[in-house]
């Protein structure tokens, strides 16, 4: 789920203090934009028309960030995800945001792990 | 010197933790970063300050970074743009690099990756400023209108560039011909009133009456012939430059009037009561020598020094050195094309020629002579035969001039007359220059030829003369009188007219 490999580079190239500091910023990050696209999910589960550009824009930044740090899966799964708000498609838009939203607790809970003193 | 010792970077990026991780990147390399997350913020920036680097995604939330782009390439091009890109954008991230971006990133993308990057796009920098620095420092072959590359025209470029965006009176002085009008027209669309108007007045071509009328305007009824309210040119020039070409030539009375508007920026039309305030920048221009023209009483004192507070002096072609041949080619080239002519460029005699000529009329009389060959003459080359006469005698005649300031008919030397033009052509001129070996050397065998060093026995009559250049041109044109009469510059039916006087002449000195 985790490249530990990018996490190492990022610890050799910024020392350990500035890491935990990206780290934190990047959850931080997760964390809203996943209520953006539980908002959104809400919104379907209402019967409202999906809004595509937003679950594009959503989901693209949470797949580059994400590979930036080491979050390999969870990027992969954004990227299927802004595939599908990118082709209108609704049904595998809604699968895809359970599925983001699940993984996005597994992922943040790592991370959190690894930022605990 | 470390390339990436201090630079500024602008980064936009709409994801915090990478706009944060980059930050860490970029700061480690050197730079001062400031981070943007949307493309609206990234162009607020930009009109604050300028980065040396700008870092920009292509996908940002409210406009694609290649709008960005767009707007740098036309408002900041010396900035160098690095885009960043994420996988499934790359066709994009291409097109950028054609846009004018400097080089591209694929997310995910380590510090190393963009370390490299950013050094490329640095050393590139650095060597495009060089480049710069040193085209900027060679000699400018056009400027703003004008062509020359000699010393003394490169020292007004300078003049031109320093004084261009002051509103301090700037003065021109130079024989006719010399480009006055270009260097007015120069200052002003080398400065910041290029957006206003240019007003170009010739003070010595309006009738002294109307001259008044023609600066500050009328309204209706002011003299006979006003049948409307009329702006003149000190209204149509707000906000711009008024050229007041030949000023010196202006009638003492309506020296005065100019001289309160100068000082104020207030006028009043011709007939009107009401005062007019308008923002102007002046540019004066004469081919008399001012100071004298003051110290006969034909130039008032005091609008002298409100208009003198920047002279400009054009250099007379005759010591602008290869500057000849270098607006002798582009002429050569613009007439071309006007004439549709296959003119190449110019023999050696015919250069030579065109470089020892003393051009008397100066650009203006270059602009003629060139005209004059490519609309007579068909061929690659301008040969010698295909110059005027006028050109090819005064060589043989006249010696070398040197093409150094130090002949140059400067203010401060001593005329009899005043007019600049007139001290090119008088005798005092012709006595400050020196033959070169060359011209002194040369046997002076030719039948054209009028030499400076005959005896008083040897002088002919005058028409004699004229006769035997005349012959001698209808023969260089092979027995063509028109062509012959155009390159002397006269009508065919002068020259016909002539010959049943030398006729006439001819028989009442013969012997009978």
């Amino acid at each position: 789920m985790i490249d530990e490999a990018v996490l190492n580079e990022l610890t050799s190239m910024l020392g350990e203090e500035a890491t935990q500091r990206m780290l934190l910023v990047y959850t931080t990050e997760v964390q809203e934009r996943l209520k953006v696209l539980a908002q959104i999910s809400q919104a379907i589960k209402a019967d409202e028309a999906i809004d595509f550009a937003e679950v594009e824009i959503q989901a693209h930044t949470l797949k580059s960030s994400s590979a930036s740090f080491g979050a390999i899966e969870f990027s992969a799964q954004a990227e299927i995800l802004e595939h599908a708000a990118k082709a209108h498609d609704a049904a595998k838009v809604t699968q895809q945001l359970v599925t983001l939203s699940e993984l996005g607790v597994e992922t943040l809970r790592f991370y959190a792990e690894r930022l605990a003193p | 010197m470390d390339i990436t010792s201090s630079f500024t970077t602008l980064l936009v990026e709409d994801s915090m933790s990478l706009g944060a991780l980059y930050t860490e990147y970029l700061r480690a390399d050197g730079a001062r970063v400031t981070h943007v997350n949307h493309g609206e913020d990234a162009l607020n920036e930009l009109k604050q300050w300028q980065p040396d680097l700008l870092v920009l995604d292509i996908q940002l939330p409210d406009m694609s970074g290649m709008d960005i782009l767009a707007a740098v390439q036309k408002d900041y091009p010396d900035i160098t743009v690095i885009m960043i890109t994420a996988h499934g954008t790359i066709d994009i991230a291409v097109d950028a690099m054609r846009s004018g971006a400097f080089d591209f990133l694929v997310k995910p993308f380590d510090a190393k990756r963009l370390s490299i990057t950013v050094r490329n796009a640095l050393k590139q920098r650095q060597l495009v400023n060089l480049v710069a620095k040193y085209e900027s420092s060679l000699p400018k072959p056009r400027f703003m209108g004008f062509v020359g590359e000699s010393l003394a025209m490169q020292t007004i470029y300078k003049t031109i560039d320093c004084v261009a965006n002051s509103k301090a009176s700037a003065f021109i002085v130079g024989e006719s011909g010399t480009g006055k009008e270009v260097c007015a027209n120069a200052i002003h669309h080398a400065g910041n009133r290029c957006d206003g108007p240019f007003v170009a007045l010739n003070c010595a071509s309006i009738p002294k009456d109307l001259i008044e009328s023609e600066i500050f305007g009328h309204t209706k009824g002011a003299f006979t012939g006003a049948v409307a309210n009329r702006d003149g040119a000190a209204t149509r020039a707000h906000n711009g430059t008024l050229f007041l070409d030949e000023i010196c030539e202006m009638d003492l009375e309506l020296q005065s009037k100019l001289l309160r508007f100068i000082q104020t920026g207030v006028f009043q039309r011709v007939g009107a009561t009401k005062e007019e305030k308008v923002d102007v920048r002046f540019v004066s221009a004469t081919n008399r020598i001012p100071w004298d023209e003051v110290k006969a009483g034909r130039f008032r004192e005091d609008l002298f020094y409100r208009l003198h507070v920047i002279p400009i002096e054009l250099p007379p072609l005759r010591v602008r050195g290869k500057d000849i041949l270098l607006l002798a080619s582009s002429l050569l080239k613009e007439y071309n094309k006007e004439e549709g002519k296959k003119f190449k460029g110019f023999s050696s005699d015919a250069k030579r020629c065109l470089t020892n000529y003393a051009w008397p009329g100066n650009v203006r009389q270059l602009q003629n002579v060139i005209r004059q060959v490519v609309v007579l003459n068909e061929g690659d080359l301008v040969e010698l035969d295909m110059l005027p006469l006028q050109l090819t005698t005064a060589e043989i005649s006249q010696p070398k001039i040197e093409s150094d300031a130090k002949n140059k008919p400067t203010h401060s030397q001593p005329a009899a007359d005043n007019n600049l033009n007139e001290i090119a052509e008088s005798s005092s001129f012709i006595s400050n220059i020196e033959p070169t070996t060359a011209y002194s050397s040369k046997p002076q065998h030719s039948a054209d030829s009028v030499t400076a060093t005959t005896s008083n026995d040897e002088i002919e009559p005058l028409w004699l003369t004229e006769k035997r250049t005349i012959e001698s041109a209808i023969a260089r044109c092979d027995g063509n009188v028109p062509k012959a009469a155009a390159l002397l510059d006269i009508s065919a039916s002068t020259i016909y007219r002539k010959r049943q006087t030398w006729e006439e002449l001819e028989n009442s000195l013969a012997p009978s």
